[in-house]
């Protein structure tokens, strides 16, 4: 009390002399700031805070309650955003100015958030820096109580919504790389049904390695393109598995080209081996081969690509290549179906396909050959004129 | 917590002038009339007293609180008025 009569009869500048002494703000005393002066200065020289906000104004009370937020925040906020905060808080150098934009950003964020998400975000990152830079400076400096928190709490709400905001980004940061990748695929599956000449010269370019391959190395002993084929649908198989179920779907028909992109890891080795080897077997090869290759190749990737992944799909784009791999088709079909369950079985089925192929891409060539160019009928016609001079010499009587 | 007021938006939209100082975010008839019977009848008398308390929030709103009898959010309403004010065209 005597403290009380003491302040009240000092002047005004004697009062401000007081607030410096004690660390008080040199406010103006003035008759309408002389008794908020004087609570201040009670106060301070009792020590025990009148008001849980005059004990925190001494130094700096809006601080306390940025501060309790910005610890609040902290344990949920990473590290990475105390940076960009420093530097924002580093445009401000004065500390009351920091302790202003701190509340100004508070009060913008709230007006965001009622009339966007998005704005939200943004000013929600920027509440934080002021937040945090305000933490920072004056975690260290003032030991607010835990009441001033309390107050704070909708504030301290925002950040924690911003901390929500973060993770949904980190989130999508993961969802893209599957997006990426789905994309991919989706961009083939498009390709065909647009142009069907487009998807045959694609799979007589892919088709050609591995024929080619079944015919020189078979009968050579090699396994590599064997080796290589496997590994690419191995690949291909193990990477289905490991991504989501709806990707297989998809990821098929990246097995050719797309094996190497989407899926970063293992497969990108075995793609570029494929290519070198494929295409100077495919340049060495007769012209045989080559007629062979997109004859039987569309056949072949056709069903693969279908029945593996897509099945629906199936019926009808096999048909488009041609009507003599028809035969063909059935007992592939059959080995794919047979090697859904277990993807390694491919190679097998590769194998199988290229013993045989000879033979049956023998015939089927020149099937196709007489259904072009008609064959049968100049062989017959042919023949029939040989008969006819034959029989005309023979019964000539002129030798 | 809950968003700005549209008295609060009024009032930092544009220059004060010679607004009464009821305009302020957080004075009402009741505080405002308060604070003209203490000689503060105009928004900028109230920021002059802001400005001169430099703009400290706590001694601003004990000031407010001392003199109209202000609640807390009252109080801190009209701080943020000032201040954003301030920020705006000061």
């Amino acid at each position: 009390m005597s403290d009380l009569a003491y302040l009240d009869t000092l002047g005004n500048k004697e009062l401000l002399a007081k607030c410096l002494e004690y660390g008080l703000p040199g406010v103006p005393v003035t008759d309408s700031t002389r008794s908020v002066i004087i609570r201040r200065l009670k106060a301070a020289i009792t020590g025990v805070p009148l008001n849980k906000s005059k004990s925190a104004s001494k130094k700096a009370t809006p601080r306390r309650e940025t501060v309790h937020g910005s610890q609040v925040t902290t344990p949920t906020s990473e590290p990475v955003r105390r940076t960009p905060g420093r530097s924002a808080g580093l445009t401000k150098t004065n500390n009351n100015k920091i302790s202003e934009q701190s509340r100004r950003t508070i009060a913008y964020g709230l007006d965001n958030t009622s009339i966007s998400g998005r704005s939200v975000q943004t000013t929600t990152t920027v509440s934080d820096v002021g937040s945090q830079s305000e933490d920072d400076d004056y975690y260290m400096v003032d030991s607010p109580g835990l009441k001033y928190a309390q107050d704070q709490g909708p504030r301290r709400s925002v950040s924690l919504t911003k901390s929500g905001v973060l993770t949904t980004s980190y989130t999508r940061e993961v969802d893209q790389p599957l997006y990426e990748q789905e994309d991919i695929p989706r961009s083939y599956t498009y390709e065909r049904p647009h142009v069907p000449a487009a998807t045959l010269h694609t799979l007589p370019t892919y088709e050609p390695r591995i024929e080619p391959s079944s015919y020189r190395r078979t009968d050579l002993g090699f396994s590599r393109p064997l080796l290589t084929q496997t590994n690419l649908n191995s690949t291909s198989y193990q990477e289905v598995s490991a991504f989501n179920p709806k990707v297989p779907s998809v990821s098929p028909r990246n097995t050719f080209s797309g094996s190497a992109m989407p899926f970063g890891g293992p497969p990108p080795a075995p793609a570029p081996i494929r290519q070198r080897e494929s295409f100077p077997v495919s340049g060495s090869n007769l012209a045989r081969g080559r007629l062979l290759q997109p004859t039987t190749a569309v056949n072949t990737l056709y069903p693969q690509l279908n029945q593996f992944y897509d099945q629906p799909d199936n019926a009808g784009e096999p048909m488009d290549t041609e009507s003599e791999s028809e035969a063909e088709e059935p007992p592939i079909r059959r080995h794919f179906q047979n090697k859904r369950l277990s993807p390694q079985s491919r190679k097998p089925l590769v194998r199988h396909d290229d013993q045989v192929s000879p033979m049956a891409q023998f015939r089927a060539l020149a099937v196709s050959l007489d259904q072009k160019y008609n064959l049968k009928f100049y062989l017959i016609l042919v023949v029939s004129v040989m008969l006819a001079t034959m029989v005309y010499v023979v019964l000539t009587p002129n030798a | 917590m809950s968003g700005t007021s549209q008295k609060y938006r009024n009032f930092v939209a544009e220059p004060m002038g010679n607004k009464s100082v009821t305009e302020l975010a957080g004075i009402g008839d009741t505080l405002g009339g308060r604070l003209t019977d203490a000689g503060f009848d105009k928004a900028y008398t109230v920021l002059g007293q802001y400005l001169v308390l430099k703009k400290d929030e706590e001694l601003f709103k004990d000031w407010m609180k001392e003199v109209c009898h202000a609640s807390s959010k009252q109080a801190s309403d009209c701080y943020n008025c000032l201040n954003d004010w301030c920020e705006e065209f000061l």
